[in-house]
């Protein structure tokens, strides 16, 4: 149940991510005007209206907002309560809650997925390095990976984020996967070392299976549930760094929308409960999913 | 060697590391050291200045830090000055950077300290107070998982939301400090019950007359705290990192905030004098615990 829901929750968010341009824009999806029938056309709210004519007609976004663009239309409100016009209220720009909201996914998505992605690469890296290596490498390498994986990630990244000047979120995902990586080849080494002298492994050489074929057929398979759930970690420590960094001033530059932008914006201002309420239920939310998906008993396999 | 030495060794390699690793990130960013220290001491002449003007104030600044030399040269002289406790000076404002990094340092590690002890105390009462409940374990193991889950910074906003009062400002921040910690020890204790609970010692203890409650208290808690005593480093090295999240959201003075300050303004020296120190700490911390998991019995825990 917890992991159905945890699943259905990480869906809603990928899906926000993907199709944010679709959910939160101020351009319509499709247009009928006097040109034909366009997908996307590029002309903007109210331009597009004067444009329409008589017969014309525009399917638009259910939030019909620029997540980043300020467009008064006669009139700029700052920090506005949640309205029919803005269902969530809008940030001290007279920018819509409900579309950075939805734009923050994507950031929060590609950041958990990168870090996710390059920790569980260079954490495979790693432990295929130490897990196959000469046997006197195998304790200093572990341990130069306790090491690095012991210090807490969010100062590693904080410190690294000021010393380096980066904010980008490939930066960001590259600080984020270093110490995370080292914590992933800790947990793959020690199980694909005990994978290798496993007696089905050994009976697998003894019947003339090459090095490659072992690891390829039989070792790397039982890592997969142990890199998951590194991966699942990592992805949740993004999400959760991304918020503490952004609220430092360190997360990615503006005016990228992100739900720790939104909690920093918050603190600004009073506590504002639509900036705060939504963009931390949002990070709380997918962070806790994937815990729980890290967390939950694994699957009877193989 | 001597516990005692082995347990500085381990700090001064915290300590060095740091340095050696950090110093390297200073001189892979994209501006050099000398032109951060001149942009962070704000000494840089105007935009619309000549080049040459910049050049000469980044070249004095180079020479009043000894940010000279090549990259190697300046990365090796400033890790080994750091070795032995000769830090460099801050480049905002020229002033040793251990002073600048000392100055509130007590109130962040007293309140990490506090934070250590609750989520301590927190993760091991629950789970050994819901053992004997039905379905206990799946409750605190769900609600550690969203514990766990909550950005720390939204944590304090509901804090000051829910106690507006300055009295409660720093009780709350060692609250939103300690609930993260205290989960993950729930998680691991309970899943350490759990185990035991199925154990044939436990089976024996029972035999033996034992209440459940007191084979949980006596019995299965000695087994258990070796398990817990590791988890003591990475509590302080969270709640150290996540006080400059707590102290800039509860307005709170500390380490944090200075950290943050000197990250935003570029100011390596105090970063780094910060960054390895809090490591030294979590290597003096983890060195002790380490002592509590090694000792006889562990294993079978």
């Amino acid at each position: 149940m917890t992991r159905r829901l945890a699943l259905a929750w990480l869906a809603l968010v990928a899906f926000a991510a993907l199709a944010a341009e679709l959910l939160a824009s101020d351009r319509a999806i499709v247009a009928r005007t006097d040109a034909g029938l366009t997908w996307r056309p590029a002309a903007r709210g109210d331009a597009l209206r004067a444009r329409l004519g008589p017969d014309g007609w525009a399917v638009w976004p259910p939030i019909a907002a620029d997540p980043i663009a300020v467009r008064t239309d006669g009139g700029l409100v700052i920090l506005a309560a949640p309205s029919a016009r803005h269902r969530l209220g809008t940030d001290d720009r007279g920018r819509d809650v409900a579309a950075r909201l939805i734009h923050g996914a994507r950031t929060s998505a590609a950041l958990g997925a990168g870090a996710a992605g390059l920790a569980t690469l260079l954490g495979l890296g790693l432990a295929l390095a130490i897990g196959l290596g000469p046997g006197r490498l195998r304790a200093p390498a572990l341990a130069v990976c306790d090491a690095i994986a012991s210090a807490p990630a969010l100062l590693v990244t904080l410190v690294a984020a000021a010393l380096v000047g980066h904010r980008g979120l490939i930066a960001l995902a590259a600080l984020i996967a270093v110490p995370r990586g080292a914590d992933t080849a800790r947990l793959v080494a020690a199980q694909l070392t005990a994978e290798l002298a496993a007696p089905y492994v050994v009976a697998a050489r003894g019947l003339g299976a090459s090095p490659a074929r072992v690891l390829v057929r039989h070792a790397l398979p039982a890592v997969w549930p142990a890199l998951a759930i590194a991966a699942a970690l990592t992805a949740a420590t993004a999400v959760l760094s991304e918020a503490a960094l952004s609220f430092l001033g360190l997360g990615p530059p503006p005016p990228t929308p992100s739900w720790g932008e939104l909690l920093a914006q918050a603190t600004q201002h009073d506590l504002r409960w639509w900036l705060s309420v939504p963009a931390g239920l949002a990070a709380t939310l997918t962070a806790a999913a994937l815990f729980a998906l890290a967390l939950a008993p694994p699957r009877a396999s193989r | 060697m001597t516990t005692a030495a082995r347990l500085a060794a381990r700090v001064l390699a915290a300590w060095v590391a740091t340095w050696m690793i950090g110093w390297a990130l200073v001189e892979l960013a994209p501006a050099s050291p000398a032109l951060t220290a001149a942009r962070a001491g704000g000494r840089l002449p105007p935009d619309e200045a000549a080049p040459a003007a910049r050049d000469r104030a980044v070249a004095a600044v180079a020479r009043a830090h000894r940010l000279d030399g090549s990259a190697p040269a300046r990365w090796a002289r400033i890790t080994a000055r750091a070795a032995i406790g000769q830090l460099p000076r801050s480049w905002r404002d020229d002033r040793g950077a251990g002073g600048a990094a000392a100055r509130h340092a007590g109130a962040t590690v007293a309140r990490a300290l506090a934070a250590l002890v609750i989520a301590l105390a927190v993760g091991v009462a629950v789970p050994l107070a819901v053992a004997r409940r039905r379905g206990g374990a799946a409750a605190v193991a769900g609600a550690a998982a969203v514990a766990v889950a909550v950005p720390t910074v939204w944590l304090c906003q509901l804090a000051v939301a829910v106690a507006p009062t300055a009295a409660l400002t720093s009780a709350c921040a060692v609250a939103a400090l300690a609930i993260a910690p205290a989960a993950v020890v729930a998680l691991h204790v309970g899943a350490a019950l759990a185990a035991l609970d199925r154990s044939p010692l436990a089976i024996a203890v029972a035999a033996r007359g034992a209440s459940r409650r007191r084979w949980h208290a006596v019995h299965a808690l000695a087994l258990i705290a070796p398990r817990v005593a590791p988890l003591a480093a990475s509590t302080v090295g969270f709640t150290l990192a996540a006080g400059a999240v707590v102290e800039r959201a509860l307005a709170l003075p500390g380490a944090g905030r200075t950290l943050v300050a000197a990250a935003a303004a570029g100011d390596a020296p105090v970063v780094l004098t910060l960054a390895a120190a809090a490591a030294a700490l979590v290597a003096l911390v983890g060195g002790l615990t380490a002592r509590v998991a090694a000792r006889p019995g562990a294993e079978a825990a």
